[in-house]
């Protein structure tokens, strides 16, 4: 369970989200939307721990995040960034392996036991056969794979992405996304991914959270929704909207 | 299959580092054939000169090349991984300029020996780091920018004053010892020399090699390595004090040698395709083999020794050049 208490926070005394509530129990996936510039990162990196709010609380099971030490809470939260930054030819299971790292003693080393465990994380994302290819040679939608593999094997309950389906087309946008929210519903994970489009939102999360201005804007729960209350709260957002219903899914249309 | 791919390359590289080991033994003013070597190994009767020689300057100075070499290599590897630039070497946090000045001071104001500049260099190399490390922790973010920064701050003010000592040098000694010393040289290396460095180097090398896991881990983003549980400013930290060390330490008593921290990794990494803490190993391999070519030459080419930075530049420039043209720059 986390728990996200009145969270505010600032890059340089530029105030970037302000006053941010919301409770997400486990085995849930929240879509975190909104405009550029409305916060969906700065709010990631303070629920990762890698943003020192200004002021608010982010509470991981009833404690809060910023007394773990760095290695414990990366046994808690993993993030996975909007662009990674793998810069230098490095083997795919290399990659994952990275994701053992905050099990390791500062001075230590991922063993051969490490490395079968890298294995099977690559294999619960379908990627094993890449294990020894290297990974700059890989397309962005295996990239993706690839490091969520590295969450897995970090094995936190939370799990954040950053936009994870922006560098990809639209086969590997839905096949990200299917696997993103496949991970949390099995291993029963607490999923937080921002995105861009709300319709992949509306198709692939249990909860929507929408952020403007730097503001909770809405919060709502996609089992609970209807046609006129989507197509009210994103036009509030988005400009004029139109939802629509196919078979049993929704959509939103941009007016012209 | 792959693995043992892996321990020939390291066995071969070795194997070249062994015949550069022995060429470099016998090639020199005073020529030792490799019969007398045979023989001076198995401690069997030999000419006295050439046991004086093999002793007390073959034997040290191949030695210092090697460790020399080893050190930039490993130390280059380590600044590109924690730099995430292939371009990066260990002087862009002012350990060159800093020994440099040191020297310098200890040629003009201690008139010293070679030990005192060889002291008073490694002095500097390590407070030009520290500088740049303190005014890197001053800064707001304490990312790589604010490192290169404070890096650039510390090189400019050390040559600043080396100018300025420079300028008000005694031309005819001073200034051409100056000189000579940023040309760097194995020609002065006795056993004294090499074993009052070897501590901090050896050190140096202790701590890159415990860290090395973490160190991989800096080649990532700051906010992806500390979401990943690393302590990235300490250990960044940690890491670039252990490759200062090694750095001084040789430097210290070589005086400068260019472009070894630069093209040995590249090597490494384009024989190896990947970047971990044995590619840093295989880079120091091969900084041994290119550097004891180096100072074979520069002890063989000419009638007196040529400074090893000519040979080093001359090597690594049109390397580089090699490299701009033809590869694509994720190296």
């Amino acid at each position: 369970m986390l728990k996200v208490e009145n969270i505010s926070a600032a890059y340089h005394r530029n105030v970037i989200i302000k006053n941010i509530s919301f409770n997400l129990p486990s085995g849930r996936l929240l879509g975190l939307l909104g405009l550029n510039g409305a916060g969906k990162t700065t709010l990631l990196k303070v629920i990762g721990g890698l943003l020192r709010p200004m002021g608010g609380k982010v509470y991981i099971e009833d404690k809060d995040i910023l007394q773990y030490k760095n290695k414990e809470r990366a046994r808690h939260i993993s993030f996975l960034p909007q662009r990674n930054s793998i810069f230098y030819n490095t083997l795919v299971l290399d990659v994952v392996l990275m994701g053992i790292t905050p099990y390791l003693n500062i001075f230590s080393y991922p063993t051969a036991e490490h490395r079968k465990r890298a294995y099977e994380a690559l294999k619960k994302v379908n990627m094993e056969k890449y294990h020894n290819s290297n990974f700059l040679h890989l397309s962005e939608g295996e990239k993706q794979l690839v490091l969520i593999a590295r969450s897995l094997l970090q094995n936190s309950r939370i799990m954040l992405f950053d936009e994870p389906d922006s560098s990809l087309d639209f086969i590997n946008k839905h096949m990200v996304l299917a696997k993103v929210r496949e991970i949390v519903k099995k291993h029963d994970k607490t999923g937080i991914v921002s995105l861009h489009d709300p319709n992949m939102a509306l198709e692939y999360c249990d909860h929507i959270l929408i952020l403007k201005d730097g503001k909770l804007h809405t919060y709502f729960s996609t089992e609970e929704m209807n046609k006129s209350y989507i197509s009210k709260v994103f036009s509030e957002v988005y400009g004029k909207v139109e939802a629509i219903e196919y078979r049993g899914r929704y959509f939103i249309l941009k007016q012209q | 299959m792959k693995e043992k791919k892996e321990v020939y390359r390291f066995i071969i590289s070795l194997i070249i580092l062994g015949i550069a080991f022995i060429l470099s033994i016998t090639i020199g003013r005073y020529h030792i054939s490799i019969e007398d070597l045979g023989k001076v190994l198995l401690n069997r009767e030999v000419d006295t000169t050439t046991r004086m020689v093999f002793f007390h300057l073959r034997l040290p100075r191949t030695i210092m090349v090697i460790i020399g070499g080893i050190g930039l290599g490993i130390s280059g590897s380590i600044y590109q991984t924690i730099f995430k630039n292939p371009l990066a070497t260990p002087d862009i946090m002012g350990v060159s300029s800093g020994a440099n000045l040191g020297a310098a001071i200890a040629i003009i104001f201690l008139s010293g020996g070679s030990f005192i500049i060889g002291f008073a260099a490694f002095l500097g190399g390590l407070l030009a780091v520290f500088a740049a490390i303190g005014l890197t922790n001053l800064s707001k973010d304490k990312g790589i920018s604010s490192i290169v920064l404070a890096g650039i701050v510390t090189t400019s003010l050390s040559q600043g004053i080396i100018m300025m000592l420079k300028y008000f040098a005694d031309p005819e000694r001073q200034l051409a010892a100056i000189e000579f010393w940023s040309m760097g040289s194995f020609a002065g290396i006795t056993l004294d020399k090499l074993l009052s460095i070897l501590p901090f180097f050896i050190l140096g090398i202790i701590i890159l090699f415990l860290l090395r896991w973490q160190i991989s881990i800096l080649s990532l983003s700051d906010d992806e390595g500390r979401s990943l549980g690393v302590n990235v400013t300490v250990i960044r930290t940690f890491a670039i004090i252990g490759a200062t060390l090694v750095v001084a330490s040789i430097v210290s008593v070589t005086g400068l040698i260019t472009f070894i921290g630069l093209i040995a990794p590249h090597i490494g990494r384009i024989i190896r395709k990947k970047n971990d803490f044995n590619t840093g190993i295989l880079s120091g391999i091969i900084g041994a083999i290119i550097l004891t070519i180096a100072d074979i030459l520069a002890r063989s080419v000419a009638s007196s020794e040529i400074p090893i930075s000519i040979l080093t530049t001359f090597v690594g420039a049109p390397y580089l050049a090699y490299l701009i043209v033809t590869q694509d720059r994720r190296l």
